[in-house]
């Protein structure tokens, strides 16, 4: 049974257009990753070129390694933590945008702002609002009078260094939280709340009852997108507090090993766990969400 | 000569779904046939297929005598105007219908030439340069037309042309239609699901169900002699009435009829060695076939339910025994819901089905 | 339905903090880096004086203007490269059935989930063989892992949003893929491009980890790199003032781009998301 000459020539066509996407990924993506997971079973350093086979022995020295749990637990917290406090910020503001009134533009422009300014920018601008001696931050707590002498945020004080890092991302990350859920909000057609309305339901019962359910979906990719981008962070904790274990996540210590001190190997161990830990929760998630979804794979293109 | 053939064709999608069982179909070069049935039949599947936007998964197509089977649709010699139009929304009328020929590689001149003349003939001169957003429903139809006309095509598909447009633009846009058929040297098809564009257009209709063929020929013949209970009951507005009998007896080629509703026994000719004495059938007859008499002298019993006036005419709703019953009649007729009448078939055109749907009525009589 | 005046007042003290929590923080940037250096040293909430010192010491004490240039050269081509073989890519995924194409799709989707330690190693060793260390090339290759997914997405997510008739009626009309791609479709995706080009462009110009492990001098680092590595005379100052006037500089054309492409931008972030 041959073929209709045209959809043979359109799906051609189709690999040809794929292939320059194809070619980049894997020399930026796929090549890469299997090169670091090669060099995590070496003694490769940054300064020499030479190096050998030392088995598993870069992992054993992570897996022994308490700095390594450290990160393992501060990324844990964080995680947890920011991403808490998001959804429930993105869900309150998303919840605030919703309604009509004289403004609204205003302050949709007012939370895009965080989000639009580089971490690097934020984590400089939050660290010097949280310096312990001419910090906005400690002035303005000493002044409600909730604390009475300026806070070492930034020091070696790991509540108060995980709790400044945790503002920050939660100051930044909150608006992109607020649109997905607002989107989601969006999409729920008016009748629905005013059918609800009609038959009485008072505003506690329609949003648990209705608009909670009806948003799952976007709320659970939002959350799922953010916890993946939580656990994979680098960026913030390296610029306001890189010196720190009770910050230090695991892309930080990873890095930090890799360049810091030169040791491609045992970096490179460190890195490819942290892949793996990301891939499990990934593919758990993909899982999750092939048994939930039905029919919502991009196959439906076909008809 | 632009014959389209359908030799063995199937077409099931994704390897489960059957849309086209097997089918076997000629169309006849230079006329309008009109595929028609409920959604789902394999209507659109099977335009689809003639212009090979969708592959046979087997059996061949010809146009015209050649094996287009495996051709791109660009080199089948067909035009298609589809249920959206689908106009290029970023290009002017022209550009719109200068596009397949610009593809084509025709030179500026005969490029000109072609769109000129089919704008004329569409009453688009005007408005050449327009974009399709500042156009209106029924022009933007035009432009749809246009834009296969001027490609010259042997075969020329239309995909439910008129379903978008409101009632009084689609009676007007389907007496253009037809001005363009008796002016176009190609053969139509067209596909829709309103049966008045099928009987008013078509040189041939074919009906569809499933995938499957249930009758084809000219409009009258399919509207007079449908040979099955589907066919009889899709075309006709409103539908067929379809009372259910028995057979009381069979002498030859006459057979009686009683049921519940019957005033009296209903003898109809039917063909030969089809009907047993005993058996269950059903009697199909049109709306304006049947009328209401005064007394008990009518052939049914008939009990009215709501009545509908439409200017012109009436239309009772109503029951024969246990089966619907509608009766087509004078305006000036005004009747009591909920009275009984009596009802009389006017008309030698009575329809019998059997236990298989099919019609076994003698239609040589008629 | 009216409000309660409770619920308004409610609503507008929510309004207000929200408001302010989001605003502050640039507010504050602003007003440091105008302060004087002596004056930095009392917290003052709004500024007695204006002094632009700030802003010109970061142009002489480092080459910032460049810093900025090398920004923006490597955000334009990353954006560049990542939409012409985007669009590319897309035509396929969107609208063309082949085999494994829902397997490829969740493939791309996936890279984009990857760490970006997770890659750091052999990509340095990559980008040092190329000879592309210390360049713009280096950066713009390596930052395709992140941003080429999501425009990949994005566009096939576009993409499929535009008629399935258009395409038949230019198949019909003897159009090839290319033509329909280049002729039928990419005159109707001019904002879709835009919203997946701003997205891309932010994207590449906030990247900091490949950018300060790929470049070696100061002349070559991007704004991120640059701003994140401003030092002062002893190592226990950071020279505040400089770097929030830094800060506000490469801020404050990002806002506006932002607030001036909201609306695209939200329908980007949403579209990506959001499953039909």
């Amino acid at each position: 049974m041959s073929e209709n000459v045209a959809l043979t020539e359109r799906r051609r066509t189709a690999y040809l257009f794929l292939l320059p996407s194809l070619i980049l990924l894997v020399l930026v993506a796929a090549w890469p990753l299997i090169r670091t997971i090669w060099l995590a079973f070496t003694d490769a350093t940054l300064s020499s070129s030479h190096f050998s086979w030392v088995g598993l022995d870069n992992f054993k020295g992570v897996l022994t390694d308490p700095d390594w749990w450290g990160s393992v637990k501060n990324t844990m917290v964080f995680t947890g933590i920011s991403v808490t406090l998001e959804t429930v910020g993105g869900l309150g503001i998303a919840l605030l945008l919703h309604r009509e009134f004289m403004g609204r533009g205003i302050l949709r422009a007012a939370v895009m702002v965080p989000w639009a300014i580089p971490t690097v920018v934020s984590a400089k601008m939050w660290s010097w609002m949280f310096n312990d001696n001419y910090g906005v931050i400690n002035d303005i707590l000493q002044k409600i009078g909730i604390i009475h002498g300026p806070l070492a945020w930034m020091a070696d004080n790991a509540i108060l260094s995980m709790a400044a890092v945790v503002t920050v991302d939660v100051w930044k990350t909150t608006p992109f939280m607020t649109l997905l859920i607002l989107a989601g909000l969006q999409s729920i057609p008016l009748q629905v709340y005013q059918s609800a309305a009609v038959d009485g339901a008072s505003g506690f019962r329609t949003f648990f009852k209705i608009t909670l359910p009806l948003i799952k979906p976007a709320l659970v990719v939002a959350v799922v997108f953010r916890l993946l981008d939580a656990l994979r962070i680098f960026d913030l904790i390296f610029i306001m507090t890189n010196n720190s274990n009770d910050t230090a996540t695991m892309s930080v210590y990873a890095r930090n090993n890799m360049i810091g001190f030169g040791d491609l190997g045992y970096g490179s161990a460190a890195s490819t766990l942290v892949f793996a830990f990301i891939a499990i929760f990934t593919i758990m998630y993909l899982q999750f969400s092939r048994l939930n979804l039905v029919g919502g794979s991009s196959e439906k293109v076909s008809r | 000569m632009s014959e389209v053939v359908f030799e063995n064709v199937t077409k099931i999608y994704n390897g489960k779904t059957v849309v086209v069982p097997r089918i076997n179909l000629r169309l006849p070069a230079n006329q309008l046939t009109v595929f028609v049935g409920p959604s789902g039949c394999g209507k659109s599947t099977l335009l689809k297929l003639i212009a090979g936007l969708e592959d046979t998964t087997e059996g061949k197509i010809t146009i015209g005598g050649r094996d287009v089977t495996f051709a791109p649709p660009a080199k089948r010699g067909i035009a298609m105007v589809f249920q959206s139009y689908a106009l290029y929304p970023h290009m002017t009328v022209f550009e719109n219908m200068a596009f397949a020929l610009k593809i084509a590689k025709a030179t500026k001149q005969e490029i000109r030439a072609r769109v000129e003349d089919v704008a004329k003939i569409l009453q688009l001169t005007q408005l050449l340069d327009r974009k399709p957003r500042q156009l209106s429903g029924g022009q933007r139809q035009r432009v749809a037309i246009g834009r296969a006309l001027v490609r010259k095509p042997e075969v020329f598909l239309l995909d439910e042309p008129l379903s978008n447009l409101d009632a009084s633009l689609r009676v007007e846009m389907r007496i253009e239609i037809a001005k363009i058929r008796q002016n176009l040297n190609a053969t139509m098809v067209y596909v829709t699901h309103d049966q008045v564009e099928a009987m008013t257009l078509a040189n041939n209709i074919v009906v569809l169900r499933a995938g499957i063929v249930e009758q084809m020929g000219p409009p009258l013949e399919i509207y007079h002699k449908p040979v099955n209970k589907f066919v009889a009951g899709f075309l006709g507005s409103p539908q067929m009435n379809f009372i259910e009998a028995s057979v009381k007896s069979v002498d030859g080629n006459l057979a009686h009829f009683e049921g519940t509703g019957f005033l009296k026994p209903v003898t109809v000719k039917i063909q030969p060695g089809t009907l047993k004495a005993g058996e269950k059938a059903t009697i199909g007859i049109r709306p304006e076939h049947l009328d209401v008499v005064e007394g008990h002298d009518g052939d049914f019993a008939f009990v009215a339910s709501v009545q509908e006036q439409l200017g012109d005419h009436s239309l009772l709703y109503g029951s024969v025994g246990e089966s619907r019953c509608t009766i087509k009649t004078d305006a000036a007729r005004v009747l009591k819901v909920g009275e009984k009448f009596s009802l009389r078939i006017q008309s030698a055109e009575v329809h019998v089905f059997d236990a298989a749907e099919r019609n076994v009525v003698a239609f040589e009589n008629r | 339905m009216r409000r309660s005046l409770v619920e308004s007042i409610g609503l507008w003290f929510a309004v207000i903090v929200v408001s302010v929590f989001s605003l502050f923080p640039f507010y504050w940037a602003v007003v440091s880096s105008l302060k004087e250096p002596s004056s930095m040293f009392q917290v003052e909430y709004w500024p007695k004086v204006l002094e632009w010192s700030n802003y010109s010491s970061i142009f002489k004490e480092q080459p910032f203007g460049t810093n900025i240039i090398n920004s923006l050269i490597v955000a334009s081509s990353t954006v560049l490269l990542c939409l012409i073989v985007g669009v590319l890519a897309a035509y396929s995924l969107a609208r063309v059935e082949f085999r494994g194409r829902g397997t490829l799709l969740a493939l791309i989707l996936a890279v984009s989930m990857f760490p970006q330690v997770a890659v750091l190693s052999g990509m340095f060793e990559l980008i040092k063989s190329m000879g592309l260390y210390n360049s713009w090339g280096g950066l713009t290759i390596s930052y395709m892992i992140f941003t080429l997914p999501f425009t990949i997405w994005l566009l096939t997510t576009f993409m499929r949003q535009l008629p399935r008739e258009l395409e038949q009626a230019a198949i019909v009309d003897g159009a090839s893929s290319w033509v329909v791609l280049t002729k039928v479709f990419l005159p109707l995706m001019g904002p879709s491009l835009v919203t997946t080009g701003l997205l891309a462009f932010i994207a590449a110009w906030n990247e900091f980890l490949f950018a300060l492990t790929f470049t070696l001098t100061a002349e070559s680092r991007t704004v991120p790199v640059a701003i994140g590595l401003i030092s002062g005379a002893s190592s226990f100052e950071s020279p505040w003032g400089r770097i929030m006037a830094a800060s506000v500089i490469v801020t404050v054309p990002l806002v506006i781009l932002v607030l001036v492409f909201q609306k695209s931008i939200v329908s980007g972030l949403t579209a990506g998301a959001i499953k039909e």
